[in-house]
């Protein structure tokens, strides 16, 4: 990477200065010249979606009005959550479109370059490159899976720590009730650390459930790549987030895949597994050798 | 901000029916990084990206303060 961004650098230096400056956001690359399927899809700034050829390689692009996207405005946009939120949609929809027609490098959302010519210069520049991920995207999509799990019933059911820290306050199981001497600091401490114990093993019981059903899938995966999880509060779900992965499987097993996924949750123990995708290969824009 | 470049939000309608929350893990962690993660002027170097990261912590931070603008476009 370090090389690949110093190679970049000095190309920038030989490049001549633009004598205009525009905007061109990029949305991705793909082989495929035809592009009918963007007639009509309104873009990220409301322009005419276009492609650019160098050799084997198309790249999706969009003209910006260099007034509405200076860098500041563009900055600007992508700040407000409603705008953000209305640009990652309209860039998505265009490479959704473009992965409909084979297979598609969608780039970072907001990358943007300032003239054609050096849009060019990148597809030549970087032909091998890109060429070699797209041939190991052929066939190929990227499949979301996010589960959820209950940390309680996963201590109940799978939980391995003493008795002692089991029972409610961290009463031994079966043990007399405290005694009015016992509400004292000792059995305070006692109660403390018992209960202590018993959150890390939520904790890890709860990692580990993700974990099982991520190891099971990246199996059955050409590559797998782990996204955070996500805040309990931005899906309303139920649970704790224990798997935010994404999976590049054959397109044409897609569905046995999803089938896995919920048979390897629900001996995972997990309360929840969500399903998301095909995905355009977000995910997987590294690459094989990533 | 109900207007982007001239064009109501709400005429936008989504397309594709994917959570915001799981277009935004790919759209901004995800894709072809061209140079990395730097914020310059489009006047003094050609190339500008954008690294949106913090943005999206902040956005998840209001939302689990109770903001409602984009609740609606996360199912």
């Amino acid at each position: 990477m370090t090389t690949r961004a110093g190679a970049e650098r000095m190309h920038d230096a030989a490049a001549p200065t633009p004598a205009a400056q525009e905007a061109i956001w990029l949305y991705a690359i793909t082989h495929s010249r035809d592009q009918a399927g963007l007639a009509g899809l309104p873009g990220v700034g409301g322009g005419q979606i276009r492609t650019l050829q160098s050799g084997p390689l198309t790249a999706v692009v969009e003209s910006l009005d260099p007034g509405k996207f200076s860098a500041e405005g563009l900055q600007g946009r992508l700040s407000d959550p409603a705008e953000l939120g209305v640009i990652a949609r309209c860039h998505h929809d265009v490479v959704v479109a473009v992965a409909a027609e084979g297979p598609t490098l969608p780039f970072r959302l907001a990358t943007v370059y300032v003239t054609d010519d050096r849009v060019h210069s990148l597809l030549s520049l970087r032909k091998d490159e890109f060429c070699h991920k797209l041939d190991w995207l052929a066939g190929r999509t990227e499949c979301g899976i996010k589960a959820w799990a209950d940390p309680d019933f996963l201590f109940t059911e799978r939980g391995t720590t003493e008795p002692a820290a089991r029972g409610p306050g961290g009463r031994p199981a079966g043990g007399e009730p405290p005694g009015p001497a016992e509400q004292s600091g000792s059995a305070y401490l006692f109660r403390r650390r018992a209960e202590l114990a018993a959150r890390v093993e939520r904790q890890r019981l709860a990692a580990r459930c993700g974990q099982e059903i991520h190891t099971a899938l990246e199996r059955l995966a050409a590559a797998a790549h782990l996204h955070p999880t996500q805040d309990p509060r931005s899906d309303g779900e139920e649970g704790l987030m224990v798997l935010n992965a994404a999976y590049l499987v054959e397109s044409a097993l897609l569905s046995e895949f999803a089938d896995a996924a919920q048979a390897v949750g629900a001996e995972a123990g997990a309360l929840k597994v969500d399903v998301t995708g095909p995905w355009p290969a977000y995910s997987f824009a590294d690459g094989p050798d990533a | 901000m109900s207007a982007f470049a001239g064009v109501e939000v709400a005429a936008r309608t989504p397309r594709t029916h994917v959570a915001l929350v799981d277009l935004l893990d790919r759209v901004l962690a995800g894709g072809v990084v061209i140079a990395g993660d730097v914020t310059l002027s489009i006047a003094e170097v050609e190339l500008v990206r954008i690294s949106l990261r913090a943005l999206v912590v902040s956005i998840r931070a209001d939302m689990a303060a109770g903001g409602h603008a984009i609740d609606e476009e996360l199912m």
